[in-house]
């Protein structure tokens, strides 16, 4: 009897377990339709701002090449424009195509080209870490999180964070302003970096991109890629030295300076590279005269910087030709040693000594050839003086010289006793 | 006693059993949450040019899940897609459309189509994948971005060898081709030392129009399909002066006579099983690639 009641039991305990089915949903509706109705919260938030958005991009997994200010603007069927900073045009206005999906969470994906984005990631392109690689960066990103006015993304490739913000002016008019401090910061010449007091300690920024400092506090090295915008730059993240926290700096033009934003105690001045002034004295526009094929001759010539503190290009010597003038840090002077002519004609810029006539043709660049001396009692005459001797005599000249002999394709081809008078 | 007790364990397992029985119905919703893409003029002229006739899906939205993930790879242009689709559907589809009716197409084409806008690079060989396809199915189209409908050339090398040589594939899936043509380069394929024959003096002499085809017989005669629908006379005349090699004191060695009897082998196939007449094909595609300028490459109106 007792038995029987525990089958009894047994019974019943079978049939209220097969009757309890389902388990309480926690949320209203299936994973699917929650999916579905978040892309289309993100499609009518994206769609809904004006001006479009500011994305603040960061390719590259270590954030190598620092951050660009991007604009987008969404309609509802799939259409973005973009404008950015890279094209240096504040006007630009790029269409293409981008989706949102569901794959390791809803996903923002720009599927068709655009020479705004792709620019980052076109393996295509012989930039940054070249073919194949380009500045790795993303254009594919998944939503980690939003309100009305910021949207926070991450890249799929390099999960670095990259943010949206509602723009609140014209596209043209943000870009315009990112470009001009994007400018004035490039266009610092001989600026290794900034520093400032923080807490009776230095820290000193230095670059190592044009997007990316590298900052020391003490024995602190804190890697800061950065942006331009429209007032001064922006740091990929806060930084935490000494106790001040730093993340906007504001950039002054006239001053080379950079302020915390957070804080108009804490100033950056730039860092002048004491090596600079004596490379950058030979920038700038020449009259070169020689003795050339057909007699005494002078022209025009630009030196650029090529290599900073290694070298220029001197523009206007050979007619569409770049040649190579190398600067002699410990020395402090020009030199122009012999080198191939950049044409591949096989032709080189070879060290002559005129008479008796011997020349040396080819070989290793940048060996022999001649230098520049300050002309006494002069300020701005350069003249060019032999580094050797070729047989018994001291260079002199440097004459274009292929394996068929005088190369006179280019027009001139012998340069006899330069001298270079800064205009 | 026993008895009851194992009647009762199995009344127990009854209700169980009919408990669980009850089933819900179906969610007809599914739970692969697909992309909420906006359809727009293109889309519906791939519906009607290419899904509807063929079944094809002509995928130009770039689709991580449909590319390597361990390249980099960026999509094509949106108006360079509508171009290379409109290129395509003339050159390749239509053609064979010409050749053996569009039954035929639409039994053995691909059925997707994946544009991708770069090159896909090896960095560490510094080489570059153009077209590839699985399982005949999918065939993905590489550079895509590098489209010029003025290089008829250009176009026959990145996208449309790619195409007849898979589509070859599929054909010999469905009726395998003759045994003896394996026999005719007996003992010099190299399923993996064929990327090593870099110049023409190390595979034509031996028979083979391409390194590639060297590889294995199934490639070799995807390549012998391919290259004759796709190549110029030009081509063909350095193939048959590369394939024979005369050295003094050695036997001459002619690869020249072994390409001819594959070629045979190929249209005799192509005839037989599929009607093909692979000259009269040769020149369907060479007349459509030659009408690509008349063709109003961005119009979406039909």
């Amino acid at each position: 009897m007792k038995n029987k009641i525990i089958y009894l039991f047994c019974v019943i305990a079978g049939l209220l377990q097969g009757c309890v089915q389902d388990v309480d949903d926690v949320f209203d509706a299936s994973a699917s339709d929650r999916m579905n109705q978040a892309l289309k919260e993100y499609r009518t938030l994206l769609s809904s701002s004006e001006q479009g958005w500011l994305m603040e991009y960061y390719p590259s997994d270590i954030k190598e090449y620092g951050g660009y200010a991007l604009t987008m603007k969404f309609d509802a069927k799939d259409n973005v424009t973009m404008g950015g900073v890279i094209s240096e045009n504040s006007q630009e206005a790029v269409s293409s195509l981008y989706s949102l999906k569901s794959d390791m969470g809803p996903t923002l994906n720009f599927d068709t080209y655009n020479t705004v984005i792709h620019y980052f990631s076109d393996p295509d392109s012989d930039l940054g870490a070249g073919k194949g690689k380009a500045f790795e960066g993303d254009f594919e990103f998944i939503f980690q999180s939003h309100s009305q006015d910021t949207i926070l993304l991450k890249g799929k490739k390099t999960k670095n964070f990259i943010r949206m913000i509602r723009l609140t002016q014209s596209s043209s008019d943000y870009l315009a302003g990112a470009i001009k401090v994007g400018r004035e910061i490039d266009g610092l010449k001989g600026v290794l970096g900034f520093s400032t007091t923080i807490g009776g300690k230095e820290l000193v920024a230095d670059f190592v991109y044009a997007r990316r400092f590298t900052m020391t506090y003490g024995d602190e090295k804190i890697d800061a890629p950065f942006m331009c915008t429209t007032t001064g730059i922006q740091l990929y993240e806060p930084v935490t030295v000494g106790g001040k926290t730093l993340y906007r700096l504001n950039w002054s033009g006239e001053q080379s300076t950079l302020t915390a934003e957070n804080d108009p105690g804490i100033v950056f001045t730039a860092n002048h590279d004491p090596e600079y002034p004596a490379f950058a004295q030979y920038l700038g526009t020449y009259k070169m005269n020689f003795t050339g094929y057909s007699g005494k001759k002078s022209i025009p010539v630009e030196l650029v910087q090529k290599v900073y503190k290694q070298s220029y290009t001197i523009k206007g010597m050979l007619p569409g030709i770049d040649v190579i003038m190398i600067y002699n840090a410990e020395e402090q002077r020009m030199e122009l040693l012999n080198q191939s002519v950049k044409n591949g004609s096989g032709a080189f810029l070879s060290p002559w000594n005129v008479s008796p006539g011997n020349l040396e043709f080819g070989g290793a660049e940048f060996a022999k050839g001649l230098y520049s001396v300050l002309k006494e009692g002069t300020t701005n005459t350069y003249e060019f003086k032999g580094t050797a001797k070729i047989g018994d005599a001291l260079i002199r000249a440097i004459i274009l010289w292929s394996s068929a002999g005088e190369y006179r394709a280019l027009g001139e081809s012998r340069f006899a006793d330069i001298t270079m008078v800064k205009d | 006693m026993k008895r009851k007790i194992y009647l009762y364990i199995w009344m127990c397992l009854l209700a169980g059993v009919v408990a669980s029985c009850k089933e819900d119905a179906l969610n007809e919703e599914s739970i692969f949450v697909g992309s909420v893409e906006q359809q727009n003029d293109f889309d519906r002229w791939l519906v009607k040019n290419y899904l509807d006739p063929y079944n094809l899906d002509f995928k130009y939205r770039m689709d991580k899940i449909e590319s390597d993930a361990s390249y980099n790879l960026v999509p094509v242009d949106f108006h360079i897609a509508v171009r290379l689709a409109k290129i395509v559907k003339h050159v390749w589809f239509e053609a064979y459309d010409e050749a053996a009716g569009i039954n035929f197409t639409r039994k053995y084409a691909p059925k997707m189509i994946h544009l991708i806008g770069s090159g896909q690079w090896n960095p560490a060989a510094g080489t570059l994948t153009l077209g590839y396809a699985e399982g005949g199915l999918k065939v993905t189209l590489t550079c895509s971005n590098w489209l010029n409908p003025a290089d008829i050339p250009l176009m026959n090398e990145y996208y449309f060898k790619t195409m007849h040589h898979e589509f070859a594939h599929i054909l010999h899936q469905n009726i395998d081709y003759p045994t003896e043509y394996a026999d005719l380069s007996k003992g010099h394929y190299s399923p993996s030392g064929w990327a090593n024959r870099k110049t023409m003096a190390e595979y034509a002499p031996f028979g083979y129009v391409t390194a590639y085809g060297s590889s294995q017989p199934g490639e070799d005669i995807a390549e012998v399909t391919t290259c004759y629908l796709t190549w110029t006379k030009a081509q063909w005349d350095e193939l048959k002066k590369g394939s024979k090699i005369e050295k003094e004191g050695q036997p001459t060695v002619d690869g020249w006579p072994i390409i001819e009897k594959k070629i045979e082998i190929v249209k005799k196939y192509m005839k037989e099983h599929f009607g093909i007449d692979m000259e009269q094909l040769r020149q369907i595609i060479e007349r459509r690639c030659n009408e690509i300028p008349e063709l109003d490459l961005d119009d979406l109106s039909n």
